[in-house]
């Protein structure tokens, strides 16, 4: 069933990461093969956001915005199962984007140098590819991001 | 306003709405009748990402696509805890009647939660339950007791049933007994307990 | 003319974290055909040569080494070279993740029966990874970094003909209260997260009860 309260610095999300990872899951191999460029990562080596453990509040706030903003909306494809999917994935992320902002209002999340320097770095990675290969690509690190989300 | 001809032949369905028990959600509506004709329905969703990040797309339901029957299972579709909405239209060969919206959107966190089916059983000395498998998003908190005991309650979580549950070892002659609910943490909600059941063990 | 053949289905087939690429090539491949291997590292610039697997016949390779950081994302890709004529596209495998895309094995368990009891004890399942100080990981090591095991265990007794499952978070445990010289049949598996190991079937009978003879 998966869900989790998840620390964030200050901020304790519940989440269903489950959930996420499931719908993630069904079209992991449709969306990773739709990305054709290996030589760039958006999340994993050389900066792999698993090596990163400082401001998680401030990092999981703006990847939040980051997938709902830039990546979701540019993901649609020819295949409905996949796009349905997408959906829940997207929903699922705004579900959890709304306790961020409930608990960012409470708290600070603190954005130190490096949580900043570390966010400049996924979108200069993000903003080598063109805007749709960028999304796709992002979309199919999904686990990456889930993966450092439960590290929590 | 002025209906066309092809909106004055074709009616929207009617008294569409959402039964959701158990996290398992169906949009039903009302037939739209046409004399000597068969319609079909098709049924398209749209969660808040939709609505408020990427234009008020709707997203069609493959498996409720042009169906001849009124009720479309939306389960696999309503899979975040955020308000959806949904549409239904008749169509009848190339004529498509209006779409017909929920009146208020819905949001799973409504569903309603039934108290678990339970059997307790014995094997020897081992108490044990068993529950229907209501699917991965539900957990079951069995309470259990000696009769007589009644202030010391066990707690049991199970997140996975494949079979019969083992909770303990009874003593010889002695009765126990066993409550249970659902728990969904999807949406942090649980069900009312289920009827306690009671057992006695083998004598010694 | 001689032509190159096609491969296919480039794969990793991976358990216990030993990652072997294995592929397939289409029927009549010309004898003299053989394979050359690359991995990558997600997100690396070059391709890499795996030199063990160069100008080789077999259609695997054991890439275990070149992708232990179960962290990290890999690629490989194999290509047929067929002496003196030509050679085919390079064909690679999906994204492979270690950690999410290994099989766990079967657990080993040792069992120790006595009249209304059964001992388990679960092996460690070893893995061809090292730690930093060089000792064997087992799988159980590298999951517990990322949450909880447990062992699942479901009986079914050949007497009373009933079925029951229990959940465990020890290697070793006991189930007592059983009837004596009776057969039952265990199934054990490994549970972390959504992951489930192979499941370890097998018998094992109490012994008789003597205390009345």
């Amino acid at each position: 069933t998966g869900n989790k309260i998840l620390r964030f610095g200050p901020c304790m999300i519940s989440m269903n990461v489950n959930e996420i990872r499931a719908s993630f899951t069904a079209i992991k191999a449709t969306i990773q093969a739709k990305d054709a460029i290996r030589t760039i990562s958006i999340l994993s080596y050389p900066y792999s956001l698993h090596n990163f453990n400082v401001d998680r509040c401030c990092i999981i706030h703006h990847l939040l915005r980051f997938y709902v903003d830039k990546v979701f909306k540019h993901c649609e494809t020819e295949d409905s199962h996949v796009n349905r999917k997408i959906s829940s994935i997207a929903n699922s992320f705004l579900s959890i984007k709304k306790k961020f902002r409930q608990c960012n209002e409470q708290n600070v999340c603190d954005c130190g140098e490096e949580a900043i320097e570390k966010y400049k770095q996924i979108l200069t990675n993000y903003g080598q590819l063109n805007i749709t290969s960028a999304a796709m690509k992002s979309l199919g690190e999904l686990d990456i991001l889930l993966d450092w989300m439960e590290k929590a | 306003p002025l209906l066309t001809d092809e909106e004055a032949l074709l009616p929207a369905p009617q008294n569409i709405s959402i039964l959701s028990t158990n996290m398992k959600h169906f949009l039903t509506w009302s037939p739209v009748t046409v004399p000597g004709e068969t319609v079909r329905y098709s049924v398209e969703f749209q969660g808040e990402y939709e609505r408020d990040y990427a234009n008020e797309i709707w997203i069609p339901i493959s498996e409720c696509s042009l169906i001849t029957v009124t009720q479309c299972n939306v389960t696999e579709d309503i899979s975040a805890t955020v308000p959806y909405n949904l549409r239904v239209r008749a169509n009848l060969g190339s004529r498509s009647s209006k779409w017909s919206t929920l009146k208020v959107l819905f949001n799973r966190i409504t569903t309603f939660l039934t108290p678990p089916v339970m059997e307790v059983s014995t094997d020897g000395y081992h108490l044990l339950v068993k529950l229907e498998d209501l699917g991965p998003t539900f957990q079951f908190h069995i309470f259990y007791w000696r009769k007589g005991q009644e202030s010391w309650v066990h707690k049991k979580t199970v997140k996975e049933i494949s079979s019969v549950v083992h909770l303990d070892t009874m003593e010889a002659g002695a009765e126990y007994c066993v409550k249970a609910q659902t728990y969904v943490e999807a949406i942090n909600r649980s069900s009312n307990f289920s009827q306690a059941q009671c057992v006695r063990g083998p004598d010694g | 003319p001689e032509r190159s053949p096609l491969l296919k289905h480039a794969a990793f087939s991976s358990t216990n974290f030993e990652n072997i690429f294995k592929w397939e090539s289409e029927a009549e491949t010309p004898p003299d055909t053989v394979y050359e291997v690359q991995y990558k590292r997600y997100g690396d610039e070059d391709w890499l040569q795996k030199s063990e697997c160069q100008n080789i016949t077999q259609p695997f390779c054991n890439l275990t080494h070149e992708t232990e950081n179960f962290r990290e994302r890999y690629y490989a890709r194999v290509r047929a070279v067929v002496q003196n004529c030509c050679s085919s596209e390079w064909v690679c495998s999906q994204r492979f993740y270690p950690r999410e895309d290994t099989t766990i094995g079967k657990p080993e368990v040792k069992h120790i029966p006595s009249v209304r009891s059964i001992k388990f004890f679960i092996q460690p399942l070893y893995t061809p990874l090292r730690d930093e100080d060089g000792s064997q990981l087992t799988v159980e090591d590298i999951y517990s970094r990322f949450g909880t095991i447990d062992y699942h265990m479901t009986l079914f007794s050949q007497k009373t003909h009933q079925e029951w499952e229990k959940n465990e978070n020890n290697k070793e445990f006991e189930v007592s209260d059983l009837n004596p010289n009776t057969e039952y049949n265990v199934t054990i598996y490994l549970k972390h997260l959504e992951k489930r190991s192979q499941p370890r079937v097998f018998c094992v009978r109490t012994l008789p009860d003597n205390t009345w003879l």
